[in-house]
This record gives C-alpha cells, structure tokens and sequence, in this order.
C-alpha cells in the first residue's frame, strides 16, 4: 500500500474549490498525464492517465467513483484499475479565510497481482513528483 | 530427532536470506550445509599463502546493495562495501583502454576517444533509460516472475515501448551493432553482458544489453565475499536461527506428498514442520533427494530438461608482491585503478569467435577474460602492502573428447597461456612479482558446489527459455514444488544467478504466503 499526504493552501474561496473539486470533469482535469476521461455518470468516470518511465509511457486506466461528498468539507473517490486493487482520493477542506481554503489531501494505493511489488514500486518512485503536478494544476484552475 | 520450523538446504546466501526472513518471522529455522565453510558461490579461501583471500566465485556484488535484502536484514551491521571510483576498463592492443567510470560526464568523454556520435547515443540511452531500469527492470529483479505478457502488452502501447520490445526479443550483439559504430565500446558492452552470465547471440535476452549499460556499479564485500554469508549467519542467530556445517543433506523425506524433514547423510533425520526450503539446484533437489519415483513423468522430464550454463568459468587466482600495473596506464593512470579490467579482443567479433571454440569444447584459443584485484579496493584481503588477482576465462565445461575430467591435465598449462596474455597487458604480472598460483577450474568448481553443475555460477542457463517464469521450469516457477510444503530458493530460480538474495527473498515472501504469516518487511518500496 503507497501512501502520500499533504497539505496546502489555495487561494480561492472554499465553495469555489469544492465545486470545482467535486465535479469528476473537472477534478480529473487536474491529474498529471490525464489522456482521457469518460464520465460515466455524476460520480463515476473512466480515467486514463499516462505515466512515463524514463522515454517508455504507461498507461492506466481506472474506473473512479465518487463514494463520499460532504459539503464543501470532505470530498472521497475510490477508483479500481488493472493490477489496481484500490485507488483512494480523500480531500478534506477547510475555510482560512473567505478567500483561502486549505487542503488536506491523502491518495492511497494498493495494486493487485503478481506484479503488486512491481507496480507499488513505479508509483511511490513518481508519487511526490505527481503530487506536486497536481496541486500546481489545482491551483493554476483555481486562483 | 530434532525438530524445526524450516529446515533449509544449503548455506549459500540465498539459503541465508530465506533463513533470515523466516526466522524474524519468528519461524525456528535451520540451514543445514554441507561444507565446512557456508556461503556457496560467497567463497573466500586462503589458497595461496596464508593471509592472501581469495574469492573463489563472486566477487561482484553489484545487485545486493541495490535490492531490498540489504536494508530488510540491517546487514550493514556486519557487511559492508567498497565502490571503487572507476568501474569497469576494457583494454585493447596498442595501450588503448576505455575506463567506465560512476560520473557519466567521465564516461562520455572516454567514449569520445573512439566515437563522438557513440558517446552521444550512450548519454540518450541513459536518458531515456536510466528510470526505466531503475524503476521497472530492477523491481522486476526482486519480485517473483511475472508474466510477460503484462509488460509486452505495456510496451505494445506506444513507439517507445515497441522499440523496447524489438530490442528485447534480439541479442546484445544486434543491438550494440544497431546503436553504436565504435568496436572498443562494442567490445566493451559485450564483455559486460558476458560477465553477467549471457553470451552475445541469445535471442530474447536483449533487455540485460541496455540493462548493461546503465548499471556499471560493482561493490566489492570488504574482507572477502564470504564475509556477506558470514554477516547473514550472525544475524540469523541473532534471529533465533541456526547453521550447522559439514552435514550433507541425502534425502528430502516426503509423507503423503508433503516434505516433512530431511534425513542427512550420516543417518539423521531433522524435521521440518512447516517447510523444507532447498537451495541446491533442481535436478540435484527433485531427483536425487526427493527421488523421481515420487514425482509425475511430466514434472521429471522437465526437471532433466533444465540445462546447465552454456559455459563455465575459469579461474587462476594470484598472491603478488605488487598489483597489477598495466601499460595503458601510462596515457590514463586510472586504469590500474579500475574494478576489473577486462582484456576481451579488440571488437565484438572477438565474442564470435570466444563461443564459437566453447561450443565445440575447446578451452577459447584467444582467451578474453576479466582481470581483477579486490585488494586495491580492500586492502584487509591481503597481508599489508599485498595484494591478491584473479582472471576469470569463460570456457567449456566439458572439454571435447575428454570430458570435464580432461581439465586436470591442462588446467595449469591453460592457466600459463592466459597471464602470458595478461603480461602483454601488465607486465608485472610474473615472477617474483607473482608469489603464488592457483588454477580454479570448472571441474574443480563442480565438486566445490553442487549448484555450480557445468561449472558455471547462475546454476542454470540463462537463455531466455529458462529465465522468468520459465525458470527452473514452466508451471513451477515460483519457487514452490509439486511436492506440498518443499521450495526451492537457490539461483535456478527466478532471477537467476549473482548475488542478490532475490531468489531466497522471493521465495521467503511466497512461504509466507502459503504459511498464513504476515509479511513483517514492507516489500520494495
């Protein structure tokens, strides 16, 4: 299981960022190498990101599904993929101000399979080079 | 009768790794080995003259370091490593040397010396490749085989990865063909490929050609290589575990199908009551211990199917007064510094004409081999001021006409032409310099270790029909057996040969497994 957790400021109102955060469009837009994202519905879409090793890409696609929404405090998205057990997105926002909100943000990822060691290794390799695309993108949508 | 958890096979390092995260999984656990010293292939005798160690298998250590084994087990507090500053140094004729060394910058400009556009390819290649390999190819290394399939189908998705592809379905010598112009550094690849037990002209083992050129580092075990199976053996005492030497296991005892213990060749049984664990090589373990009378026709036609290393090693090994000082240090004095210096031909035809005289049985008329001296590195494997060296010459096994026998009556002659070689290079390598000899070959090295069946040191071919998870044989690759509760861990299992402790922190992992024990280690990451 690969863990990363984080905390950091946006300077955006708190209901602003929770629905931009709450919409998978949207949210998805943010995810570093997204190819492709098909809604499904209101809360699930199909995901595919490319994630390069070196010059060779990887691509994973997961099927992402909002299980928790709690206006506009905590938002929870659980995906499953090929060698993919679990995906779990967990961002829990708080108000600093009328115009700043913090984000506490927490991905855990388990794969699956015989290639679980193999796979767990490449994304805790890229984990906090992908966390940091993706709060730059957060904010870049949102401030 | 004595009773354990595990009783393991063989005190190689593989044998102890698997012991040791056993063991701290609080698992009573025995290695039981038959030579009066432990370690296996971690061999270090004093063969010459007292005080002179010499390694007499592995000395590279390059893989240990890099995989989890070293960090789980906390063996830094008995094994440590040096990393000499150059790595590897071919030489070719007229005092030409082209010197690997750890800064890529350093590198290039070596390179450079033969080929400005070569050394550009070789900086991209490192570029584009250096994640990969670290990140996928070594994972791969310490994880249990996986299916192809899974990584073809990756590379299928993009023209990066097809290219891969190709490349891994070819041979080292297409691919350094295809990258690069310059036969020094041809020569020089392929001898890296061949130190890492491959010849030039399998197909399908192309990925260790890139693999080679990314990964140059080779730690030497400071005090010998044996130290690292010694360093395992305290620390599994420290575990709860226990060695004991000089017992030869005779038969594996199997109830209803299940290993329930061992039974050794002076008549005792030692009991195993979760596990038997083997890290001799199959035929040896399958056959003769277990016995083919209890194991399906199928089962045992692969097992004898299993093919020992297409070539053997030779080694002579030397006492000197001084190290080996090489001429071509004269233009770059970094030379006689290197971690080995390899004296392979001049091009990467030479490697054609290596293994086309091993085939035929022939010791290779123009030797090519890896010269080495530990002791520059680490001074404690000699008397101060000393120093020890070694030659390493693939050849055959079985010497055409006469067998692996045939090597007692040339041994020693063979070993005579080879330094007159090394001369042509160090010219201080002879007399009074040189203060003792000794000649290990192949046969010699058989009846050392089981494992080393064909004198080679990966315990099994590794052509690419006998690699992943169609090694040691197909539907058996993941270290279990057909017969319940007996494993092998041994180097004929995924990843192969070297000294990594893959197979035996694999093959731990999969007992577990099976034993309902939760992993105490947190895997690769």
């Amino acid at each position: 299981m690969i863990e990363d957790e984080h905390s950091f400021t946006i300077k955006a109102p708190i209901q602003k960022t929770w629905d931009f955060i709450s919409d998978i469009n949207k949210i998805s837009s943010c995810l570093p190498g997204l190819e492709k994202a098909e809604q499904i519905d209101e809360n699930t879409a199909d995901i595919t990101i490319k994630q390069k090793m070196g010059i060779i890409p990887f691509y994973t696609t997961i099927r992402n599904t909002i299980t928790e929404r709690h206006p506009p405090n905590k938002f929870v998205s659980v995906g499953t993929g090929e060698h993919l057990k679990e995906v779990k997105l967990t961002l829990e926002l708080k108000e600093i101000s009328p115009s700043e909100t913090e984000v506490h943000y927490k991905m855990q990822i388990e794969a699956s399979g015989n290639v679980k060691g193999m796979v767990e290794f490449m994304m805790n390799k890229k984990k906090e080079e992908q966390t940091e695309k993706f709060v730059a993108a957060l904010k870049q949508k949102l401030e | 009768m004595a009773e354990y958890d595990v009783v393991i096979i063989g005190a190689g390092h593989n044998g102890l790794v698997n012991a040791n995260y056993l063991a701290k999984s609080g698992l009573r656990v025995i290695c039981v080995e038959k030579n009066h010293n432990i370690g296996g292939g971690c061999s270090t005798e004093e063969v010459t003259l007292p005080g002179f160690k010499h390694n007499l298998h592995s000395t590279f250590h390059g893989w240990l370091p890099m995989g989890p084994v070293y960090r789980d087990l906390g063996l830094e507090k008995y094994v440590q490593y040096v990393y000499p500053p150059a790595n590897h140094v071919s030489l070719f004729e007229g005092g030409k040397s082209l010197v690997i060394y750890r800064s890529m910058d350093k590198v290039c400009k070596e390179i450079e010396k033969y080929s400005k556009k070569d050394a550009e390819t070789y900086r991209r290649l490192y570029k584009d490749y250096k994640e990969f390999i670290d990140s996928v190819f070594v994972p791969w290394f310490f994880s249990p085989p996986v299916n192809q399939s899974d990584l073809i189908a990756t590379l299928e998705k993009s023209p990066e990865g097809m290219e891969l592809y190709q490349w891994m379905t070819s041979t080292p010598y297409n691919i350094y063909n295809e990258l690069f112009e310059s036969d020094e550094l041809k020569n020089h690849l392929m001898a890296r490929v061949l130190i890492l037990g491959m010849p030039h002209d399998y197909y399908g083992s192309g990925l260790i050609a890139i693999f080679a050129l990314i990964k140059v580092i080779n730690p030497i075990c400071v005090g010998g290589s044996r130290n690292l199976a010694e360093g395992l053996a305290r620390l599994l005492k420290e575990n709860g575990g226990e060695v004991i030497k000089n017992t030869a296991v005779e038969k594996i005892i199997v109830k209803d199908g299940t290993a329930v213990g061992v039974k050794t060749a002076d008549g005792k049984e030692i009991m195993a009551k979760k596990a038997v664990v083997s890290n001799i090589e199959p035929k040896q373990t399958m056959l003769g211990m277990v016995g083919a009378d209890k194991l399906d026709e199928w089962y045992v036609g692969k097992v004898n199917a299993f093919r020992q290393d297409a070539h053997a090693i030779y080694g002579v090994h030397f006492a000197l007064d001084e190290a080996p000082k090489y001429t071509a240090a004269e233009k770059n004095p970094d030379v006689n510094l290197g971690f080995s210096q390899d004296i392979m031909g001049n091009s990467i035809e030479d490697f054609i004409d290596l293994f086309a005289d091993i085939r035929r049985g022939i010791p290779p008329r123009k030797p090519g081999f890896q010269c080495c001296s530990p002791t520059l590195h680490d001074p404690t494997q000699a008397p101060s001021g000393k120093h020890t060296a070694f030659l390493w010459q693939p050849v055959p096994y079985s010497l055409r006409g006469k067998g692996p026998e045939g090597w007692i009556d040339i041994a020693e002659e063979y070993a005579e032409y080879c330094l007159s070689i090394w001369q042509e290079y160090a010219p201080n390598m002879r007399k009074p310099n040189i203060l003792k000899t000794f000649v290990h070959d192949p046969y010699k090295a058989a009846q050392y270790n089981p494992n080393f069946i064909g004198g080679g040191f990966n315990a099994g071919d590794m052509s690419p029909d006998q690699m992943g998870n169609l090694r040691p044989t197909v539907n058996y690759a993941n270290y279990r057996t057909p017969i319940k509760n007996l494993y092998l861990c041994g180097c004929s299992n995924h990843p192969g040969g070297s000294v990594s402790g893959s197979p035996g922190y694999c093959a731990a992992g999969i007992i577990h497994d099976d034993l309902g024990i939760k992993r105490w280690w947190k895997g690769l990451v």
